[in-house]
């Protein structure tokens, strides 16, 4: 870059006149975020299509990353940092000072509206233009106003909530209520997440947001093509960029490939052959994100292209070549079921068989993924990347690549823009590794949104065939299904044996799935089978739900259509099937705990009802193409696949502080919030005497994934025995200092009393160092086995409805209501527990109407298909069934995955019940719908052979 | 990133002879575009940027006598808060509001909507409907080109690159005139057309009768398209649903649409049809006075 070419600009900055020098070409975001180190202001997709860059530029709402800094030139300017003092007037900057927060920030703490944080400041600044020139508005303009901001984890109704509240605060003009930040709430309250301030003032470090002095900036070349054989990379002209540090090829890669997830089948960077589009080939590491740029388009990459297979009907061909040398493309046939289908078909008076599928979806987390790597004072090398499994991804994957062992390498989760499933990727983390390793020098690299979505982990394509058989009063006898699961470039058969159940990181299999397949009901007769398919497509890993939601789809579509046969209702159909306390499943697994679907069922019931008389009523003054549908769905999902030993600490601070530790992460789902307030309950105290490590793999050894929903119900466990243990130990020792029975102490804020009233009583820190001087330790741990019948340790269960309205002309659809009904076992925090609802509810739609990414046409972020405010239905309402697990903390179980499955087929069945037209491959796009009504079956779905002999 | 030097002058004839000097390595920021956005796109690698947002020419919005002058880097939202505008050049409105409203910008403009040439841009079709002209200059002197015949192919437009777009003219409208623009996403505002359709009709005194229609569409073709055929088959016909009809299946056939993501061409054609009839009834509403009674959606 022409330095001569930068021009001097001034700017005033949340009050502060700052003078700069940019190229007029640099955006006025990257200024925010590099120069002026206002890190509050986030970057997703650099595009203009997600708001999460939004300031005010003279009290208008602008994207930042739209925009040239120099057409900022003598602008006022004010981000997230400088929010409250903007509200405040000058003099009170201190926005760690809760008084000094802004309305909006303190609606959006009291009202819950945060999870990972990674659109806040976005969508904060947006509602403050809004605000700004409508101190009233109306929901409908709140939604309006923030539809062009993107948030994947909160499904927006409490952001939009939050924006309402503040307008009152606003209006209102009174002093503002402090926020119920830390104070003594525990089990059972709503309380705000404990990372929420961080959040909401801008102020949470993210990957990107990570600076070292003099660090090196990596980029990675990428694929163009699908399937290639590589004759030859050259990176001689790209070595001699002046600003070039270091090249990366697979040459440089030292260690065994051994990528997440066990895929020992997948390279850093693949030595002969390319696979699919957006593959990474090379990496540059230079002084500035421009060299390592211009160096990478000097690359030279000489390769034969050969017949790629994307969708599965291509892949399956025989005839295609083995995508890895000595390996199949498709892989053994799993199967699994109970009874003998041929009999329970014979059985049947009615029979209904059809075809469905799901296409690849992409996790799209707002934060895209990053990693720094350096090598600490004590030669350590410290990784900084967001991972859900820090301890097998990074102590093995990471070291297996870099030809080190694990206990040399530290990993450090920085605060995680949303995961999903998708943080299990460890090959950027090994290329900023190898980096550091070779120049000595901290070393960054952040993919670009274009980059995240072409070539990060996506969910599989999945082709299912399903056939249901069922008797004249609507008992289901018989199902037979067998379901393709595309797996991209990798397939979790290619798990070698010897490491199958090694650790915690075979998990996800065709089994899983499979022990899915019949729905939440009790069948008598079942053979349901899976095979992978390998497919020039991006690698596999799960998402959201995984396993649990590619099937309901059709399950429940199918048992949609033998209601309509029999003339029965949806709703009846469902509750006579439905698996109950001792149901045996069609793996054969009893089911013993927590069974709630049938109450899950009877919550919805009035609603159900209330919304048929409502469909009447709409059908009857039904003007023009709009055309009202009802449509309910429900569905299962297996909590805690794997068997594992999990452990976690708990102790005192030095200074007086109780310290819980596990090696869970934070991913926006709140276990930071949720695993203190467990703790604080055990004692009896308030969260604010607490301190929380979590996502460190030196600082909190305590190796457990946070995936497979596992988190509440088995490390909040742990937490909590380890808290009762930790409790145990200083009511001991204060028992010796105070002469007191222990049975007679009790804890306080402070420390250790003996009985109301008494003075006698010792401080935590007076304990500490007690504990500290006889030379012991005060870390106790809880560890709990979890165990049950495999491979479902036990399972969740969602059921709901959808009223919505399709457009019989555009074939587009309106969702008015929602109603879901999850069981939480109990609820630890009510307020959190319903973003995650909302927040499932939210990917449920998304899948069910829009997402859907294809390699041949990459999407952005917009095309892609996320749910947008304007997107989620009018009202939702969140019902639960509490039906305490005993083994869960407080009752507990965990449900973030669960909320997402019934608006699936809900919506899928609604829009039948409005049009007449059955969806069979989702997305169900305005043009899906438009060539079922106009029975184009040929078009878009595919010709279904439906077998009826009622 | 390529190197290159960067101008902002202040006056046009400055502009113009930077052009006129480099010989090609000099380029126009696209009237009322973004660097950014330029960049973005990779479009080009010159040696010299010019910044001509701050041209007086680019800036002006003003309704005269004969018509309505329309600076190429007036922001979107400077004209839908217009009087004049919003009152005779719906279409425009419509188009302001939808491009204004994506971008969260004061300063998106419908210079830089046209400019960048997309086959859905929102801009183009009521440029087209109300008969505008785009007015280019370079050191050589200026010249007019109508609406439709600006774009020539995706993200290409008849720019020479010793010129620029500085301003848009619109004729004044007849009385009984009304026009309105509507496109189609599969979701939500943020999304790209899939496609767009405007209208603008003219009414005799019963207000039955068409005295003149035109009909444009984006989104299905390379370029903007102006539907000639099925605008003049409305040419001194009644209003009624078989002329709409008609009107919108010549549209249909005007539409050469490709498949991708968004929408396969038989959808597309589909759409096309139907927007056609609603946005012509729309069209026809405003051309009576009559209130806006339909739903805005789809
Ligand atoms: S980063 Fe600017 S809109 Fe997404
Ligand atoms: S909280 Fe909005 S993206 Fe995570």
């Amino acid at each position: 870059m022409n330095a001569s070419t930068n021009e001097h600009i001034s700017l005033v900055v949340n009050g502060e006149t700052r003078e700069i020098r940019a190229h007029p070409s640099q955006t006025l975001l990257d200024t925010i975020r590099e120069d002026l180190d206002l890190t509050g202001t986030k970057k997703a997709c650099d595009n203009g299509e997600c708001g999460s860059c939004i300031v005010l530029m003279g009290n208008k709402p602008t994207k930042a990353c739209l925009l040239s800094a120099n057409r900022a030139q003598g602008k006022e300017i004010v981000t997230i940092e400088g929010l409250a003092a903007s509200h405040m007037g000058s003099g009170e900057k201190n926005s760690d000072d809760l008084s000094a927060l802004h309305p909006l920030q303190i609606a959006f703490l009291e009202k819950g509206a945060t999870q990972c944080g990674f659109c806040i400041p976005g969508m904060i600044m947006r509602a403050n233009a809004l605000l700004i020139s409508n101190n009233n508005p109306t929901r409908e303009e709140v939604i309006k106003s923030l539809s062009n901001n993107l948030c994947r984890c909160t499904g927006y109704v409490k952001i939009i909530d939050a924006v309402m509240y503040a307008s009152e605060l606003l209006r209102a003009n009174e002093p503002k209520p402090t926020p119920m930040v830390s104070v003594g709430k525990k089990v059972g309250a709503s309380v705000a997440r404990l990372d929420s301030l961080d959040t909401i003032n801008g102020k949470a470090k993210y990957g990107a947001d990570l600076k070292k002095d003099g660090m090196l900036h990596a980029k990675i070349l990428r694929s163009d093509v699908h399937h290639a054989r590589i004759d030859s990379i050259d990176t001689s002209e790209a070595e001699a960029v002046p600003g070039v540090e270091a090249v990366l090829t697979a040459d440089d890669v030292p260690g065994t490939p051994y990528l997440p997830n066990c895929q020992p089948q997948v390279f850093v960077f693949p030595r002969d052959r390319i696979r699919f589009r957006g593959e990474g080939l090379a990496a540059i590491a230079a002084r500035t994100e421009e060299i390592a740029e211009e160096a990478l388009a000097k690359i030279k990459v000489v390769y034969e292209e050969l017949p790629s297979a994307i969708e599965l009907d291509d892949a399956i061909d025989p005839r295609s070549e083995p995508l890895f040398a000595g390996m199949p493309n498709i892989s053994p046939i799993e199967e699994t079921g109970c009874g003998q289908v041929e009999v329970g078909f014979a059985e049947a008076d009615v029979i209904v068989e059809n075809t469905y599928s799901v296409p690849v979806r992409e996790h799209a987390a707002m934060e895209t993924e990053s990693a720094l790597a350096y090598q600490d004072e004590n030669g350590t090398l410290v990784i900084e990347t967001a991972l859900y499994h820090p301890f097998v991804q990074g102590t093995r994957s990471i070291a297996n690549n870099m030809g080190m062992n694990a206990a040399e390498i530290r990993i450090i989760c920085p605060a995680m823009g949303g995961n999903f499933g998708s943080r299990g990727d460890t090959l950027i983390a090994v290329v900023a590794a190898l980096f550091a390793q070779k120049t000595g020098k901290a070393t960054k690299i952040v993919l670009s949104r274009a980059e995240s979505l072409l070539g990060s982990s996506k969910a599989p394509s999945v082709n299912i065939r399903y056939k249901t058989g069922a008797t004249r009063e609507g008992r289901i006898v018989a199902v037979d299904t067998e379901v393709i699961h595309g797996a991209g470039t990798w397939a979790p058969y290619l798990i070698p044996e010897t490491t199958k159940g090694a650790e915690l990181c075979y998990f996800e299999t065709l089994d899983a799935l499979l022990s899915h397949a019949t729905g939440p009901y009790e069948v008598p007769n079942v053979r349901a089978r899976a095979y992978d398919v390998l497919t020039n497509g991006p690698r596999y890993v799960p998402l959201r739900g995984t396993n649990a939601n590619y099937l309901p789809l059709a399950y429940e579509s199918q048992l949609d259509q033998i209601a309509e046969k029999l003339g029965m209702d949806p709703f009846e159909i469902r509750t006579l099937n439905a698996i109950r306390k001792g149901s045996k499943t069609h793996i054969g697994q009893v089911l013993r705990e927590s069974v709630s679907l049938l109450a899950e069922l009877e919550a919805l019931r009035p609603h159900y009802e209330k919304a048929k008389t409502r469909l009447e009523k709409r059908r009857a003054k039904a003007d023009g193409s709009w055309k009202p549908g009802v449509g309910i769905g429900c569905g299962w999902r297996n909590i805690g696949y794997v068997k594992t030993t999990i452990s976690a600490g708990a102790e005192l601070t030095d200074d007086g502080f109780i310290h819980v530790l596990a090696g869970s992460v934070e991913q926006g789902q709140g276990p930071t919030t949720q695993l203190v307030q467990i703790a604080a309950d055990v004692f009896g105290v308030s969260m604010s005497t607490m301190r929380v490590t979590i996502g460190d793999t030196s600082a909190a050894p305590y190796p457990v994934p946070t995936f497979s929903s596992i988190t509440t119900v088995a490390t909040g466990k742990a937490i909590q025995t380890a808290a009762v243990n930790l409790a145990k130990l200083l009511k001991g020792t204060a028992a010796q200092l105070l002469e007191e029975p222990p049975d007679s102490l009790q804890f306080n804020d402070q420390g250790v009393f003996a009985q109301e009233g008494a003075t006698s009583s010792v401080s935590f820190a007076e304990l500490s160092a007690y504990l500290h001087d006889q030379g012991k330790s005060s870390r106790c741990e809880g560890v709990i086995e979890w165990d049950g019948e495999a491979p479902n340790i036990l399972f969740g269960y969602n059921t709901g409805l959808i009223e919505l309205e399709v457009n019989v002309e555009s074939g587009r659809v309106r969702l008015l209501n929602h109603v879901n009904v999850c069981d939480p076992g109990t609820r630890i925090n009510p307020l959190a527990l319903e973003g995650q609802v909302d927040g499932g509810i939210a990917f449920g739609i998304g899948f069910a109407l829009s997402e859907c990414f294809h390699p041949d046409n990459p999407p952005t972020l917009k095309d892609y298909g996320v749910s947008a405010t304007t997107d989620i239905p009018e009202t939702i309402t969140q019902l639960f069934v509490e039906e305490p697990l005993e083994r869960g903390p407080f009752g507990a179980k965990s449900m973030a995955e669960h909320p997402g499955i019934s608006p699936i087929p809900a919506i899928i069945n609604g829009i039948y019940n409005a049009t007449g037209a059955r969806i069979y491959d989702i997305p169900a796009t305005p043009e899906r719908i438009k060539f079922a009504l106009l029975n184009n079956r040929n078009h878009s779905n595919k010709v279904r052979g439906e077998k009826i002999t009622l | 990133m390529h190197d290159f030097d960067y101008e902002a002058p202040v006056d046009l004839d400055t502009a113009l002879r930077f052009f006129a000097e480099r010989n090609g390595s000099a380029r126009v920021l696209a009237g009322g575009t973004d660097l950014i956005d330029q960049i973005r796109l990779g479009r080009y690698a010159p040696d010299l940027l010019v910044d001509i947002k701050k041209l007086p020419e680019l800036n002006v919005l003003e309704c005269q006598e004969g018509g309505l002058r329309l600076g190429a880097a007036v922001p979107c939202s400077e004209i839908y808060r217009n009087e004049t505008v919003v009152s005779g050049y719906e279409a425009l409105v419509d188009s302001c509001r939808i491009i204004g409203g994506i971008q969260v910008q004061n300063r998106a403009s419908v210079g830089g909507n046209l400019c960048n040439s997309g086959p859905a841009a929102d801009s183009p079709p009521s440029l087209i409907v109300l008969g505008a002209r785009c007015v280019i200059a370079s050191a050589q002197g200026q010249r007019e080109v109508p609406a439709e015949e600006f774009c020539t192919g995706p993200g290409e437009n008849v720019l020479q690159q010793d010129e620029v777009l500085i301003e848009i003219r619109f004729s004044s409208r007849p009385p009984r005139s009304g026009s309105h623009y509507r496109r189609f996403t599969p979701r939500n505002e943020m999304d790209i057309a899939v496609v767009g359709v405007g209208a603008s009709v003219t009414l005799d005194e019963t207000g039955e009768r068409f005295v003149d229609a035109r009909i444009a569409l984006g989104a299905v073709a390379p370029t903007p398209l102006f539907a000639r055929e099925a605008s003049e088959s409305l040419t001194g016909q009644p209003v009624n649903d078989e002329t709409i009809a008609r009107a919108a299946e010549l549209a249909q056939q005007a539409a050469r649409p490709i498949d991708d993501m968004r929408g396969t061409k038989e959808f597309r054609i589909h759409v096309t049809g139907v927007l056609t009839r609603r946005v012509l009834a729309a069209a026809i509403g405003r051309a009576r006075g009559e209130e806006e009674g339909t739903r805005i959606g789809h």
